[in-house]
């Protein structure tokens, strides 16, 4: 199609950097420059650029863009002489997407609740520690002076000489457990057995419901942290 | 040249045929059947002008370009002619336009703003008019075996620099290469399948011109 025995060898290459994009923008200027004064370079140019675009071509045939992970959506195709959206706009059909980064963080909304959470929950505890035990009939009883929450994981002791993962701490926050590995049942019977939910308030009630995620039952552990997240709320 | 007329190509996907048949009913009138081939390939040929142009703006206003082209053409399309490949051939019309256009001129304006659409882009005499059937016709019936005899490693720095829209870095490491040699390989593919790239011809029986 286009004489190969004539070329520009200094812009030549440059030609197909330019149709991907790949020229630095001095350069770009350059290329563009010379093709707008060199007619041979103009077609060898659309040259290139039309045999790429029969190739993609080709893969759009075997491969129509609705199968094809996109992480963008062409606006809605809108006909000369018809009302906007007159033409049903293409059925968007995501198979994959990238999600923004914004989209992943925890809503406002939800941080500002388990914050309010959280500090119920310290409020709940020392309410618990305070007032006597009333066991369900089902229950086994718990020590009156303890409150026996899901036990927690805590993350691995890099102490050789701390206490080993099992082994109870006296006067220390409850170990921390992966959620996932207490029985769903267990679970709640544990926090059953520490929150009388008969006699327990609405709030009460509220706060052993959001006790289940370890990111929730982690930060229990730290009441200072709680109470200082409590009075920011309040401010 | 004369071109014999033959059927619509026996396809080896059903894709192609899909794409025909929602033509025909593009030709018949059917708006609802060119939504559905815009749904099909606007996607993929977004990222193709959008990596001609390097502007996603500009690059969906010559999607949309090129799309109300096609429907205005709709009467000169044939069964014969790969859909894509006529598709493609006036994208890559509008976005060669715009590549070659001054930073100082204005920008691409769409032609869904008026009635009028222009004169077909003609950036030189021998190069595919944007409404060139019959071009997309001949290309169609090459291209798999050209793009076959490539040497691989110039067929998979084309693929992946230009269909799958990997930057040359991405390529490179991707081919285990340099940069300097992606672009090196990149060209001498286009070249390669340029030269044995059948030329748009204005004397044949039925062409559109």
């Amino acid at each position: 199609m286009s004489d190969t025995t004539q070329i520009c060898v200094e812009w030549d290459e440059d030609l197909s950097a330019l149709l991907d994009g790949e020229l630095a923008p001095p350069r770009a200027d350059d290329v563009r420059a010379h093709v707008e004064t060199c007619e041979r370079c103009a077609r060898r140019l659309e040259a290139l650029a039309h045999v790429t675009g029969f190739v993609v071509a080709e893969r759009a045939s075997a491969q129509p863009s609705s199968r094809l992970p996109t992480s963008r959506e062409p606006a809605p195709l809108r006909l000369p002489g018809t009302a906007p959206g007159a033409v049903a706009a293409p059925r968007r059909e995501v198979t994959s997407m990238r999600v923004p980064s914004r989209a992943r963080s925890v809503p406002r909304r939800r941080v500002r609740a388990m914050a309010l959470a959280l500090a119920a929950a310290a409020a709940l505890v020392l309410v618990l520690r305070l007032r006597p035990r009333t066991p369900l009939d089902a229950a086994p009883s718990a020590p009156a002076q303890s409150v026996a929450l899901p036990a927690l994981e805590r993350p691995p002791s890099t102490d050789p000489t701390g206490p080993a993962p099992d082994a109870p701490v006296a006067n220390a926050a409850p170990k921390p457990t992966p959620v996932d590995a207490v029985p769903a049942a267990s679970r709640d019977a544990a926090l059953e057995a520490t929150s009388p939910l008969d006699s327990a308030s609405d709030d009460e009630l509220v706060i052993v419901e959001t006790l289940d995620t370890i990111e929730d039952l982690e930060l229990i552990e730290n009441l200072e942290l709680i109470e200082q997240l409590a009075a920011r709320e309040r401010s | 040249m004369q071109v014999a007329d033959e059927p619509a190509r026996a396809s080896a996907t059903g894709d192609l045929d899909e794409d025909a048949r929602l033509m025909q009913a593009v030709r018949g009138g059917d708006d609802h059947a060119f939504a559905e081939l815009h749904r099909r390939h606007a996607a993929r040929l977004l990222r193709h002008l959008e990596h001609m142009v390097r502007d996603l703006a500009v690059a969906e206003e010559l999607l949309q370009d090129a799309f109300l082209r096609v429907h205005r053409a709709r009467d000169r399309w044939t069964p014969q002619a790969r859909v894509t490949t006529w598709l493609y051939t006036i994208a890559t019309n509008l976005a060669l336009n715009e590549l070659r256009r001054p930073r100082r001129r204005r920008p691409h304006q769409s032609s869904d703003a008026a009635d009028d659409f222009g004169p077909p882009i003609a950036l030189d005499s021998r190069a595919p008019r944007v409404d060139d059937v019959t071009h997309a016709r001949r290309v169609g019936r090459w291209l798999q075996d050209a793009l076959s005899t490539l040497p691989e490693r110039q067929r998979d720095a084309l693929l992946l620099a230009a269909v799958d829209g990997l930057s040359y870095t991405e390529v490179a490491a991707r081919l285990g290469t340099t940069e300097k040699s992606v672009k090196a390989l990149v060209h001498r593919a286009r070249v390669a399948l340029m030269e044995r790239m059948p030329a748009p011809e204005a004397t044949e029986e039925g062409s559109e011109r």
